[in-house]
């Protein structure tokens, strides 16, 4: 040790002011810190938080693990408890480990008849065991539902200075005594997951963490009325919390991914200025009973999108407004240079949905366009209906939207906002003039689009709307195309066919069969089908002379969009 | 780490004693000061580094070994105190004042120092090190983490690799 430490300091102290001895000493640099006894090394990680210390296995080959080695064996604990395990012989061997540090405690829960007060008691000692031993993330999983909101309670104790990444998932309760750690009980919690928790104060949770960057709320049908984001919030998901009426994200700057998939077209503002990089709208619910223009209005600038997820329900908007609205409306959505991955949520699929998917092309401009992702509807048939009224995944139990009355405070709060807004756009009233036009048109659109489809030459059409050409719809650089839940109709072979056609470059097209025999509705074999399939495709004309066509019955693991959670069903 | 009671000399004046760094330059320093370091204490209490003889340090050269007996010095009387029980707010305050001081240097001499203080088993200069290199790590990202480390820019391979890991924990990179 004493020959290194001797040997790179005089060679550090000879390096001069050129450039290649710079780099060389760079080298050493990276060298002598790396070098230092493993002991030593430990030392550092363990003055560090766990994100922190994560952060250091990135770094370089010679960190890649080590931060896993900074508390004594185990400091990463994966609790599983099963029917036959009794609650009381773990917890007796976690107390023989003592209350050395923790970086990650997991605890999952497997179906069994518990009683609630046990099931709270366990849920208790468990939670305090992983706090004392300052744990920095924790995990806790029921996995059964319908006791998990009977009898399961979270009571966190006092000390959760060291948490930074909390992650529950159908936990009946989650509460704290808010008076112990005044407004900074978490106070270096940054991710917050809730799952599936049916009550929870989130305002005074929030308000309980300085640091949060991440919050990822889904299936919270205990989460009501307006979601307070603050500042240093990076990431927001509310997903399927369909009590949640706003999501209030104006301090929120650096916002930089946004996620919304509900059912009751909740509100939400954005700084105009937030870096979004990945955006995920999903909104369905009974159409057209509230405008959705502010889900457009309230977007910040799009300009360093990446990854873009959008709803049917949010396409047919964004086709209204281009048809028929002002050209400010979509100033925002016009331009996505730097959109790389989209992926369209189609609840529906018939000749208006591919209408709206055409004219989203030809109007939001996404020269860098790289991959598409389409999620087909699980029936051809019209289903927006059904939609609007289903839960999602979870077995929440299905509340009836009681939105009888809502849809005026909806409109109050349109013209509010529209007031603060409206600079670049159309008056409001102008905005519901659109709608109404919207309705009257679409009625007529959809005879018009239908009467063009079955006329085969789908180009005539294009050409009657627009006379650009080719690069008109910006697809020059799609190279993956990926469509779920193929079933082969018609509207989906002209979306495929639309693609073979538009993107030049297109490599692959991965068409997804449903999960489970949906050719067994037809009678038919599925070599039948498949074949009959790829007759069918073989035939379309394709402007790339290399793309690959693939159907296939299983998903492709490997090739999935950012955006991989589906929340709604469909 | 608490000074030996010893460490004060016998004799009126405090006793002195000789460490010799790697590069052969002679330092003679209070034994007290020197007895931090709990390899020199072993030493020192034996009755070795006085007189002509001065304690050889192999490991330590001139420039690190300075910087070393400047914190030890300092933290000498403290110590000698039993970890200051009777310190008052303002000694701590000042030695505060000085650690902060003290670890405001070049990260060549920062590693050079963290190495001296682990080889003499000094735990307060340790710790002190420790921490200043975690504070500039804390907070960063990996790219940062290799800038500020004075890493070179990663090749591709190491690129892939620094991705490998930061899908693997992506919540430590949200």
């Amino acid at each position: 040790m004493s020959l290194l430490l001797g040997t790179s300091a005089s060679k550090k102290r000879r390096a001069g002011d050129e450039a290649e001895e710079d780099e060389a000493a760079a080298a050493e640099e990276e060298d002598r810190i790396s070098a230092l006894p493993e002991e030593l090394r430990l030392r550092i990680l363990s003055l560090l938080p766990l994100k922190s210390a994560i952060c250091t296995g990135a770094v370089s080959s010679r960190w890649r693990d080590l931060w896993a080695r900074r508390w004594p064996d185990p400091s990463s604990l994966d609790l599983h408890l099963f029917p036959e395990n009794t609650p009381d012989q773990i917890l007796e061997s976690l107390e023989r480990r003592g209350r050395r540090r923790l970086d990650r405690f997991s605890l999952t829960i497997h179906p069994r008849n518990y009683s609630s007060p046990n099931l709270i008691e366990y849920l208790r000692r468990y939670l305090d065991y992983a706090v004392a031993c300052d744990v920095e993330d924790l995990h806790i999983y029921m996995a059964d539902y319908f006791m998990s909101i009977l009898c399961s309670r979270l009571y966190f104790p006092p000390g959760t200075y060291h948490l930074a990444r909390l992650s529950i998932c159908r936990i009946g309760r989650v509460s704290f005594d808010i008076s112990w750690g005044g407004n900074v009980f978490f106070s270096a919690l940054e991710v917050i997951h809730l799952r599936s928790v049916r009550f929870v104060d989130l305002d005074n949770l929030l308000s309980s963490c300085p640091r949060l960057r991440t919050l990822d709320l889904r299936y919270c049908e205990g989460v009501r009325g307006t979601i307070e984001c603050r500042h240093h919030l990076k990431s927001v998901t509310v997903a399927e919390c369909n009590n949640v009426n706003k999501i209030h994200a104006d301090r929120a700057s650096g916002l930089r991914s946004f996620r919304l998939s509900s059912a009751s077209f909740p509100t939400y503002d954005i700084p105009v200025t937030a870096p979004l990089q990945d955006l995920y709208i999903s909104l369905r619910g009974p159409y057209p009973r509230k405008p959705l223009s502010y889900w457009i209005r309230a977007l910040p600038h799009l300009a360093n999108l990446t990854a873009l997820t959008i709803c049917s329900v949010a396409l047919r908007r964004v086709y209204a407004l281009a048809r028929f609205g002002s050209p400010a409306c979509l100033t925002k959505l016009r331009n996505l240079p730097n959109l790389k991955e989209l992926q369209l949520l189609m609840f529906e699929m018939d000749s208006t949905n591919l209408a709206h998917i055409y004219v989203f092309f030809r109007t939001c401009r996404c020269p860098q366009l790289e991959r598409l992702f389409v999620q087909l509807p699980k029936n051809s048939h019209d289903t927006s209906e059904d939609i609007s009224l289903e839960m999602a995944e979870e077995n929440e139990p299905d509340e009836e939207l009681s939105e009888e009355e809502e849809p005026h405070e909806e409109l109050c709060e349109e013209e509010e906002t529209g007031e603060e807004l409206s600079k670049e756009y159309e008056t409001e009233e102008e905005l519901l003039e659109d709608e109404i036009l919207e309705e009257y048109m679409l009625k007529d659109d959809r005879l018009f689009y239908e009467d063009m489809y079955e006329e085969d030459p789908i180009d005539e059409d294009i050409s009657e709307q627009s006379e650009d050409d080719l690069p008109e719809y910006g697809l020059t650089n799609l190279v993956l195309a990926k469509m779920m839940k193929f079933k082969g109709d018609y509207f989906e072979l002209r979306l495929v066919s639309f693609l073979l056609r538009k993107a030049t470059g297109l490599k692959k097209l991965l068409l997804v069969a449903p999960q489970g025999n949906h050719m067994e509705e037809f009678g038919e074999d599925q070599m039948d089908t498949s074949r009959f399939l790829e007759t069918k495709l073989s035939r379309l004309e394709r402007a790339s002379s290399n793309a690959e066509i693939i159907v296939s019955e299983s998903d492709h693991a490997e090739i999935q969009p950012l955006h991989s959670d589906v929340f709604a069903k469909f | 780490m608490a000074a030996p009671e010893s460490g004060d000399g016998n004799n009126g004046a405090a006793r002195m004693v000789t460490l010799i760094s790697s590069d052969n330059t002679r330092f003679e320093v209070e034994a007290a000061a020197a007895s931090l370091s709990q390899t020199l204490q072993l030493t020192i209490l034996d009755g070795g580094g006085g007189g002509g003889d001065g304690i050889p340090l192999p490991n330590v050269d001139s420039a690190t070994l300075s910087k070393v007996l400047e914190y030890c010095i300092k933290h000498a009387p403290a110590a000698a105190n039993g970890g200051a029980p009777n310190a008052t707010a303002v000694d701590r305050a000042e030695l505060e004042r000085f650690d902060n001081e003290f670890v405001n240097i070049d990260q060549s001499v920062l590693y050079s120092l963290i190495m001296a203080a682990h080889n003499l088993e000094i735990e307060g200069l340790q710790s002190l090190v420790a921490k200043k290199v975690a504070d500039m790590i804390k907070g960063k990202s990996p790219m940062e983490i290799r800038r500020t480390l004075g890493f070179p820019d990663p090749t591709p391979e190491e690129q892939a690799e620094m991705n490998a890991h930061m899908l693997e924990y992506g919540w430590a990179y949200e």
